[in-house]
């Protein structure tokens, strides 16, 4: 353990892994800040980018961006009422209220200092889960694994949408899409129309940056809301001993509940940051003042959001299972980079798992110094217009879909992928779900084939273990439970009236 | 209202023909019943059941509403020059290569997005263009699309 962790922080802690954990911080703070471009659009952005990199490198890079932009998404919040990210805005409340009573060096302090406490215990939390949770999953075959992937694409319905129902046709599109290409079991070619750009699958990341950047580009464009940029001055101003005496009890709340609430796949960190919210008012001995502009305010979200990135990174390194957009690209990045994450990563590639740890602890720490620095900076990037930065995201996209393989197939999925996604978006069908699907899809598919094969094609396989078994029961309770919870109300609300 | 309705009517159309496809994969014999169509038809059934649930209720909302719903759609031409200017970019960034067909790209969609900021356009193309070049072609090495004949020339002559 402790060998694991010195390797960690030396491989960490090479000056070229610093100086990417420091351009990754930054980048995420950018990301996060900056409305329209979020902390999943960064991420899709910087994986091209990660090609010439070593795997450690690579990663850290993305976990730094991924533990960055969360932070920052309350930025513009507190300051324009304008939530850079969905994860800021329980933090807008409070925070702009702040900005109007002239204490927007404050909130932002606040907003800092519970980011980073957050932060840090979320990662914490996930070093001292993560290995133990491994140990037990080397123990899964199969039949788990097919279990616990369908567990991970029945939270869908909890991704954020207004309607389940469009919330399956996405994930089930996702899955549709990862059968593209040869079969990995029989060989045989599936859904090619004939073309080779198809044979290897659609690539991941062409499709990410399609559904993600692009298309957000456009419905920019079709909104054309903000395309003149924000024009502010702000200086953050770090709390005092006394004001963190004040808060300590509340950021370690918050913290223990985003922790919690990130490990549950499909439940991230805006619903962190709200059941933090909301919690942080139910325990307030002044609950009246919630929403006048209190630090209370902007600390609970702020705490809970961040602990619950590393959260969202248990699932992912233990079992191989993303829980979030952000995640699944990440992990769409390990296997680009030939690592694959589960228990094994905990065996073969420990120093990667603590280099982790070790990144995502820093990345926390650099915020401290990146956000002071950046917010008197931020104002500058957020004066850009849109038709400045709409043009160079396209350009970046498809030169970052082109460098994949030095194809021109690539570029054109992206394109497909841009167009569907605006589409998906306008009708109100979530993007996320379809990224769930695209990354466990074949995780799902060849399990279940492995465990039919094995067992002479008896289905009852999938429920002869315990845990399977589980497994599978709460995926369907996952699945069912908004509509479910719909009925109860709606039973309950009978009886009332009877 | 008519837009979701055509949205999962074409789900609906588009999963009924996969499915056709589904059916056409050749199949190992020693494999038939957990065959490469295996998963793909799975997913497509549940897809056909569930858009053409998606599509039915929306023609009773639709209905409900006497089909006087009529959406006020704005910007989609904005949107249809943008996917054209980005399509033809892409089809004439082999052609012309990347040095040629990015500036004429990113003129186009700054005069689409905000015309009347003309002053910066041309300082903007160039800090796109150098940050792109710097970042790919010279920290990561990753060969940027030179194009044919003379743009191919053009290319090798500014350093690509």
């Amino acid at each position: 353990m402790f060998y694991n962790w010195t390797q960690g922080l030396v491989t960490a802690t090479e000056p070229y892994n610093l100086l990417i954990i420091v351009i990754g911080s930054s980048l995420g703070i950018m990301a996060g800040a900056v409305p329209g471009v979020s902390g999943t659009m960064a991420l899709a952005l910087a994986v091209p980018v990660t090609y010439a990199m070593d795997p450690t490198t690579a990663i850290l890079l993305l976990v730094a961006i991924y533990a960055s932009s969360v932070y920052a998404g309350s930025v513009s919040g507190i300051l324009f009422r304008t939530p850079g990210a969905p994860e800021g805005v329980a933090a807008t409340v409070d925070g702009h209220e702040m900005t109007k009573q002239g204490r927007a060096g404050e909130a932002l302090g606040v907003d800092i200092f519970s980011s980073v406490s957050g932060g840090i215990f979320g990662t914490l939390m996930l070093a001292l889960i993560a290995p133990q949770l491994a140990k037990v999953a080397l123990e899964f075959g199969p039949s788990e694994y097919f279990a616990i992937s369908v567990l991970g694409l029945s939270v869908v319905s909890s991704f954020g949408t207004q309607s389940e129902l469009k919330a399956l046709i996405s994930v089930l599109m996702g899955l549709f899409i990862a059968t593209i290409g040869i079969d990995r079991i029989s060989g045989f070619n599936r859904f090619t129309f004939g073309t080779t750009t198809l044979l290897g699958g659609v690539s991941f990341v062409p499709a990410i940056i399609g559904l993600f950047a692009v298309a957000e580009v456009l419905n920019r464009i079709r909104e054309m809301k903000g395309m003149e940029g924000i024009r502010a001055r702000a200086k953050a101003k770090l709390p005092s001993l006394k004001v963190i005496n004040q808060l300590k009890g509340l950021l370690l709340r918050s913290s223990l509940i985003g922790t919690f609430i990130g490990i549950l796949p499909g439940v991230g960190a805006t619903t962190a940051a709200f059941v933090s919210y909301s919690e942080a008012v139910r325990w307030s001995k002044h609950p009246e003042k919630f929403g006048t502009g209190i630090p209370e305010g902007v600390a609970a979200p702020e705490a809970a959001n961040n602990s619950a990135c590393g959260g969202a990174m248990v699932p992912l390194l233990t079992l191989g299972i993303p829980g979030s957009a952000g995640t699944a690209i990440m992990l769409g990045a390990f296997l680009i980079h030939g690592l694959k994450p589960g228990p094994l990563l905990f065996m073969q590639q420990s120093k990667l798992v603590y280099s982790i740890f070790v990144g995502m602890l820093l990345a926390n720490l650099s915020i401290i110094i990146l956000a002071k620095l950046f917010i008197r900076y931020f104002s500058k990037v957020i004066e850009l217009p849109y038709n400045i930065l709409g043009p160079g995201i396209i350009i970046f996209c498809v030169v970052g879909s082109f460098a994949i393989r030095n194809n021109f197939g690539d570029i054109w999925i992206m394109i497909l992928f841009a167009i569907i996604g605006f589409f998906m978006e306008r009708y109100g069908y979530p993007l996320a779900p379809i990224i769930l699907g695209i990354v466990l899809g074949p995780i799902a598919e060849e399990n279940l084939r492995q465990a039919m094969i094995i067992s002479g094609n008896n289905p009852m396989v999938l429920l002869s273990s315990p845990l399977s078994a589980t497994l599978i029961i709460l995926s369907a309770v996952s699945l069912f439970s908004p509509q479910l919870r719909k009925l109860w109300a709606r039973r309950r609300s009978a009886r009332e009236t009877s | 209202m008519v837009g979701e309705l055509i949205m999962s009517l074409f789900i609906f159309v588009a999963s009924c023909y996969l499915y056709y496809e589904a059916t056409q994969l050749k199949v190992f014999r020693a494999y038939k019943e957990v065959g490469p169509d295996f998963w793909p038809k799975i997913i497509l059934i549940c897809l056909i059941a569930l858009s053409a649930a998606l599509t039915v209720s929306h023609v009773i909302n639709w209905r409900k509403s006497h089909g006087q719903v009529r959406e006020r759609e704005e910007g989609w031409k904005r949107v249809l020059i943008a996917v054209l200017l980005a399509v033809g970019y892409v089809y004439f960034l082999k052609p012309l290569g990347f040095i040629v067909a990015s500036p004429l790209f990113i003129l186009g969609m700054m005069l689409l997005i905000l015309p009347e900021r003309k002053k910066i356009i041309p300082v903007t193309i160039l800090g796109i263009m150098v940050m792109i070049y710097i970042i790919f072609s010279k920290l990561l090495f990753v060969p940027l699309p030179k194009g044919f004949g003379i743009f191919h020339d053009i290319s090798i002559f500014l350093g690509l």
